[in-house]
């Protein structure tokens, strides 16, 4: 790639700068200015115009003016022919097109230029720009820097160098475990602490032992104290004992001495207190007792008649005894009933007279039984209502007839003669007074004629008011003759409506002629009459019915009992049980009275009797046992009454032992044991009791002796249990090992991460290495004039391979670094690079070259060479050979043909 | 008939190696193990338990103190105070043949323990000694025990209900590769003896078998490192005869674990910023408001600017601390070994560098196994049966690692 044209409108110390096709050479292009001029600026356009602006925040280049920003512009030819214009503009964000082949692409930004991206933007500023300042460092082990950086990275400033990587990860994998002995590794310290803690598991394993043993001990000891436990206060009890029983002994030899002198104690302690007189009194009474029995027997064959007099008959009442009773206790309510049965048919036949009078009262036949039934049916309301209509209807009949005519003729007409007189009067006083002449006089016969006037009028009207009252009252007589023939048909259907409403009834016509209430009532009385006989006839039937039902039950029963029918069967039956009755009394009491003779003869006498004789039979039995082989009986009464005071002393002795020992049996099996036992030590003598008394101090003190150590043990278990336990020591050991384990495993992740990088860094330089050194060697032969023949790698006294530099064709060499002169070793670095930049793009767009005042400190002879060699490299990609010396600038345009750019830096 | 209620037990593992650093860590854990054991003997007397059946591995054998071996054997005495018969089938940790020490422990009259390979039978009793259900277990007579016990179980027979105990590793049961295959088994062998109940131990994950087969993992009591995730307990069972039980897990560890992997926040650029956005995160993964303690381990991943700084144990210390505290936990420990800095692979495969041949190198390495021979580092600290495949593993992580280092911080 070469840049045919340039155009900078605005980028640092550069404004409105542009360099036309034809003053950029596609080979060389020397760049002379003074400082400041612009040649670096001219450097970072060139970056700019293939990376972009960066750092875009605070750009370096940014012009000072606030309105202006970095914008520059290039036309570019491509390896392949094409051609390319780049327009790349820094305002708030980046902008820029590239138009390759007239195609424009606007969205460029500020990414990288798409036929510049097989070397990164780092790697471009590392390598294709070498300045004097690099050359300058070139000293001592920045050699070896240079030598990772250009031939294990290419020049790479992007990735740190291998070698440093690598003795990092060595040191950190060493840090972490190591096969030798050297140093402090993290897992030689673990298995250290391993090995320590190791140790305390034993340690806590034994300790564990020790407590179990520990525990089993005291488990021994506590049952020994359990043991001790029981066997002192048995030894204890057992020195009580000895201490009671020496006493006991001899008391109970006196006892068996007494025993000797009783033939038999068990039948001495049967004999009563005093045999002789119990002897004499059982005899007694027992002749008492069967006196009493003989008696009792006598008085029982005597009520034994009495008991049988009752017959089967007394037997038959009895069985119906409380049937009969309770027919007496009806006896009252039957004869009642009869009394009841004969005034109700009095009382029937009274109210059939009075139903008869009723009936002849209103009907006009007698009375017969089919009449109670319309009686009945009459509905004394709808009669009464009928009735009230008809006396209503009959009412306004009356009322019609006797209905007055209101316009009454009151008064007469004035008379006629009245204006006749006042006529005449005035005609008199006119007259008079035409006459006379006298005006009053005929002034008053004026008057006069008005007032005869007047009363004429007066009277003609009068008289017309009487003629128009006359005809309205003869038409009202015509309205009450029409009324009343009206109201006498609406009497005469009321009338009808009564006698339908008494319809099965032979009512006499005259009550019929005019009802009234009379007939109501007479109707109700009829009614009642009636009723009540038919009541009352119903009520008879039905006690009739009940009392022949009872007087049947009644005579059935007397017949079974043998008395004749009716009431007075009843009281012979009455008598007969009553009798009955007294004769089973007299046996029950009979029965009874045997039943208690039998039974106290057999509770009572009978028993005291046997007891009686019993009673004497045993004394005389206890005192044959007790004495035995001896007659007569009173005389051995007497011996037995000796034999019984001793074994009562035996008793008593016995008693007073019982009391004072309540264990005497206890102690008697413990003398029997004793005094059976073989062994010595058992035989209750003074020595026994002291060897006893020792053998429980004893096993007092060791009590003491065990349980001092019991509670020592109890201590020492109690602060194991504390302590840390074996499983937690095992946690920390299986802890530790993980801890060993993860970091040998952490060890072999960076070992082998140290064995990838190694074997990518020879298998780089491997690839590399060979065609970057046969290049730089070239470079090298070129600008030192076969001095030097070329690079290789050669092994130094460590094994590791170092740059070494071969002196003519070989084989001699020397290793890059001193006593080899700077000025060489800058030659070789120029070289070096030149051959790692090829290496870098070959086959790719070959990028712009800058060299920065590289050759100042060089030779004449060498710079002049290194002018010849930066034409052939001109030949392949476009270089820009930067200085602010002319003459060193013509000198190398001249040696490369290139061009020749003057920067004024006005 | 009465149902018969049962608690199972498995793996208590009392007094087995306790995880943790720090030595009160470990005591805890102890004794978690313990509150644990005696929460269940109080929940069978409480709930009037016909028996208590534990599945084995109630205790690891030679670490078995005194202590808690006294602890053991008063919290069995309890239960025989209260009537309550306990049936333990031992384990491959506390196996039953004379010369372990279960055998040798003095046991309450209550305990019947299998010390037997043989299946034996025997009554399960109420209070009244009315027999409820039939038991039939075995035990694991060595720490190896490799016979198929469950096979030769007698088939469920008569009116009451049949149980089967036994410590063994059903074939397919969830995380029974996680544990040696000690008296396996299959689910076939489970459902040929048509048990109403199957008390099974061995797996620390609680499950069923089979949805088909009544056969459970009880798990264990109390989780004992942070892969031992979760409540633990036990199950409570009441079982009838030819009804499908439906055991209830019954929570009892004190102690709970968590294991969450938790992304390094992208805008956590200090230590101080980073303890808000975890703690912020660890809240809605870890719920620790239940009464119970809880242990988190909290692996950071991905890719951080923060990674040198995580790298520092010192560091870790004091954002476990941090983070312990923001969330209430019992315990906190943070690990970020799989924390890098942050870096564009992509931007380096393919290019002309050491970084790209090197990643192509561990790319190629995890199917060429001429290309591990090569890059075998000379020495290994392990030394693995299968070495091919541990270098394989290594291999993980390794190309952002090598990354990391080659490229400077400042063109990441």
């Amino acid at each position: 790639m070469r840049i045919r044209e340039l155009k900078v409108t605005a980028f640092g110390a550069l404004h409105d700068f542009t360099l036309e096709e034809g003053q950029l050479a596609s080979g060389v292009n020397v760049v002379c200015g003074p400082n400041e001029a612009g040649k670096t600026t001219l450097l970072s356009v060139c970056r700019a115009l293939l990376y972009g602006f960066y750092p875009v925040k605070d750009f370096p280049y940014r012009p000072w003016h606030r309105d202006v920003y970095p914008e520059i512009e290039a036309a570019l030819a491509l390896e392949d022919a094409r051609s390319a214009v780049v327009w790349r503009k820094l305002m708030s964000a980046p902008q820029g097109t590239v138009t390759l082949d007239g195609e424009t692409y606007d969205d460029l930004r500020n990414r990288d230029l798409p036929f510049v991206q097989h070397l990164g933007r780092g790697l471009y500023d590392a390598l294709y720009s070498l300045t004097l300042a690099d050359m300058d460092a070139l000293e001592g082990e920045a050699w070896q820097d240079v030598e990772d950086r250009l031939l294990g990275g290419l020049g790479s400033d992007v990735l740190r160098p291998v070698s440093q990587v690598l003795a990092e990860v060595g040191k950190e994998a060493d840090s972490l475990w190591r096969s030798d002995n050297r140093g402090k590794p993290k897992c030689r310290e673990l298995a250290n602490r391993l090995s320590e803690v190791r140790s305390q598991y034993k340690e806590a394993r034994e300790k564990d032992r020790q407590v179990r043993e520990s525990a089993r001990e005291l488990g021994d000891l506590r049952e020994r104290l359990d043991r001790i436990a029981d066997e002192l206060p048995r030894l204890r009890a057992e020195i009580r004992q000895a201490e009671q029983l020496l006493p006991l002994k001899q008391r109970l030899e006196q006892i068996e001495q007494w025993r000797g002198s009783i033939p038999d104690e068990a039948a001495a302690l049967k004999l009563p207190d005093a045999p002789r007189a119990e002897l004499s009194r059982t005899r007694e009474a027992a002749e008492q007792q069967w006196h009493q029995l003989k008696s009792l027997l006598r008085d029982k064959d005597r009520l034994e008649n009495t008991r049988q007099a009752v017959t089967p008959e007394d037997e038959s009442l009895l069985a119906r005894a409380d049937e009969i009773r309770a027919w007496m206790r009806s006896s009252g309510r039957l004869q009642k009933e009869s009394e009841d049965i004969n005034h109700l048919e009095a009382e029937l036949e009274h109210r059939r007279g009075a139903l008869r009078e009723a009936a002849d009262d209103m009907l006009a036949r007698p009375w017969r039984p089919e009449f109670a039934r319309a009686a009945a049916a009459v509905a004394p309301a709808e009669l009464k209502g009928r009735i009230n209509r008809y006396q209503e209807r009959a009412d306004e009949h009356r009322m019609a007839a006797a209905q007055p005519v209101e316009e009454v003729l009151t008064g007469e007409p004035m008379p006629a003669w009245y204006a006749v007189v006042a006529g005449l009067t005035a005609g008199a006083l006119l007259v008079v007074g035409v006459v006379v002449g006298v005006s009053g006089l005929w002034g008053a016969g004026i008057v006069a004629l008005l007032l005869a006037l007047l009363l004429w009028m007066v009277r003609w009207h009068q008289r017309r008011q009487r003629e128009l009252l006359q005809e309205r009252r003869a038409e009202r007589l015509r309205q009450i003759e029409r009324q009343q023939v009206e109201t006498a048909v609406q009497v005469e259907e009321a009338r009808q409506a009564v006698t339908d409403a008494l319809a099965g009834l032979p009512v006499v016509p005259a009550l019929l002629e005019k009802p009234d209430l009379g007939l109501l009532q007479k109707v109700e009385k009829l009614r009642g009459a009636a009723r009540e006989c038919d009541s009352l006839q119903q009520r008879l039937e039905q006690m009739r019915q009940h009392h022949s039902e009872e007087l049947d039950a009644l005579n059935a029963l007397l017949q079974e009992v043998g008395c004749p029918a009716g009431l007075p069967g009843l009281d012979q039956a009455e008598r007969l049980l009553a009798d009955a009755e007294e004769r089973q009394r007299k046996a029950d009491d009979a029965a009874e009275r045997i039943v208690q003779i039998l039974d106290e003869a057999r509770r009572k006498v009978v028993p005291e009797l046997r007891r009686a004789r019993q009673a004497r039979g045993d004394v005389i039995r206890r005192i044959r046992a007790a004495v035995p082989r001896m007659e007569p009986l009173e005389e051995a009464a007497e011996r037995a009454a000796e034999i019984r005071k001793l074994a009562d002393r035996v008793r008593e002795t016995e008693e007073e032992l019982q009391r004072e020992h309540p264990d005497l049996e206890d102690l008697k099996a413990e003398l029997r044991r004793l005094d059976s036992a073989e062994d010595e030590t058992l035989s209750m003598d003074v020595e026994t009791v002291e060897r006893i008394r020792q053998r429980a101090e004893d096993l007092q003190e060791e009590r003491q002796q065990k349980a001092v150590r019991a509670a020592e043990l109890e201590k020492d278990i109690a602060a194991v249990l504390g302590d840390v336990s074996v499983a937690e020591l095992r946690g920390e050991i299986v802890r530790i090992e993980e801890e060993i384990a993860d970091a040998q495993r952490q060890h072999d992740r960076l070992a082998l991460l140290e064995s990838i990088l190694r074997c990518a860094d020879a298998q780089f330089r491997s690839e590399h290495q060979p065609d970057v050194l046969k290049r730089a060697g070239r470079y090298l032969r070129e600008i030192t004039q076969g001095r030097y023949g070329g690079l290789q790698m050669m092994p130094d006294e460590d094994g590791v391979e170092r740059l070494a530099v071969i002196l003519g064709d070989g084989p001699q060499w020397r290793s890059v670094e001193e006593p080899l002169s700077g000025g060489t070793r800058n030659q070789i670095y120029l070289a070096f690079r030149l051959a790692v930049v090829d290496h870098l793009d070959e086959g790719q767009e070959r990028l712009p070259l800058f060299l920065d005042e590289v050759f100042v400190n060089w030779d004449s002879d060498r710079s002049g060479r290194a002018a010849q060699l930066l034409a052939a490299v001109g030949r392949t990609r476009q270089v820009f050979v930067l200085t602010c010396h002319p003459q060193w600038a013509r000198r190398v345009r001249e040696a490369t043909g290139g061009a020749l750019i003057e920067l004024t830096g006005a | 008939m009465e149902a018969v209620r049962l608690l199972h037990l498995a793996d208590c593992h009392l007094d087995t190696p306790f995880y943790g650093r720090e030595k009160e860590m470990r005591r805890r854990l102890r004794d978690a193990c313990r509150e644990a054991f005696r929460a269940a003997v109080d929940l069978a007397i409480e709930r009037r338990a016909h028996a208590v059946l534990i599945a084995g591995d109630l205790f690891d054998d030679e670490l078995l103190s005194f202590a808690t071996e006294r602890l053991l054997v008063d919290c069995c005495g309890a239960l025989h105070e209260s009537g309550i018969p306990l049936f333990y089938a031992p384990g491959n940790h506390d196996p039953g043949r004379a010369t372990y020490r279960a055998r040798k422990i003095e046991w309450p009259p209550n305990v019947h323990m299998f010390a037997s390979s043989n299946p034996e039978t025997v009554d399960i009793r109420d209070s009244d000694g009315q027999t409820v259900a039939r038991l039939t277990g075995a035990g694991h007579m060595t720490q190896a025990e490799s016979q198929n016990l469950a096979g030769s179980f007698p088939a469920a027979n008569g009116e009451l209900a049949h149980v089967g105990l036994l410590h063994t590793q059903v074939t397919g049961a969830r995380g029974a590769d996680q544990h040696d295959r000690y008296a396996p088994c299959t689910e076939g062998d489970l459902r040929e003896a048509g048990y109403d109940y199957w008390a099974l131990g061995h797996v620390h994950l609680r499950q069923t078998v089979s949805e088909q087969i009544p056969a459970w993992y009880a798990g264990n009591t109390q989780g004992r490192h942070p892969r031992e995730t979760g409540p633990k307990g036990a199950l409570w069972v009441e079982v009838e005869k030819g009804i499908p039980v439906e055991p209830e897990f019954v929570p009892l560890a004190p102690v709970v674990w968590h294991s969450v992997e938790v992304p390094c926040p992208p805008d956590g650029t200090t230590m101080a910023a980073l303890v808000p956005a975890l703690t912020a995160s660890l809240r809605e993964l870890v719920p620790v408001e239940d009464g119970r303690e809880h242990f988190v381990r909290v692996d950071l991943t991905g890719q951080s600017p923060l990674a040198g700084d995580l790298a520092l144990p010192e560091n870790l210390e004091v954002l476990s601390d941090e983070l312990q505290d923001g969330l209430g936990a019992g315990w906190l420990e943070v690990r970020s070994d799989s924390v890098v800095r942050p870096v564009d692979l992509d931007a380096y495969r393919g290019g002309r560098t050491v970084l790209a041949t090197a990643l192509e190198i561990i790319d190629r390495a995890d199917s060429d196994d001429a290309l591990i021979e090569r890059i075998r580092p000379e020495e290994l600290a392990n030394a693995p049966e299968d070495e091919l495949a541990y270098l394989r593993e290594l291999l993980a992580g390794l190309d952002l690692e090598a990354a990391a280092r080659l490229v400077p911080e400042e063109h990441r």
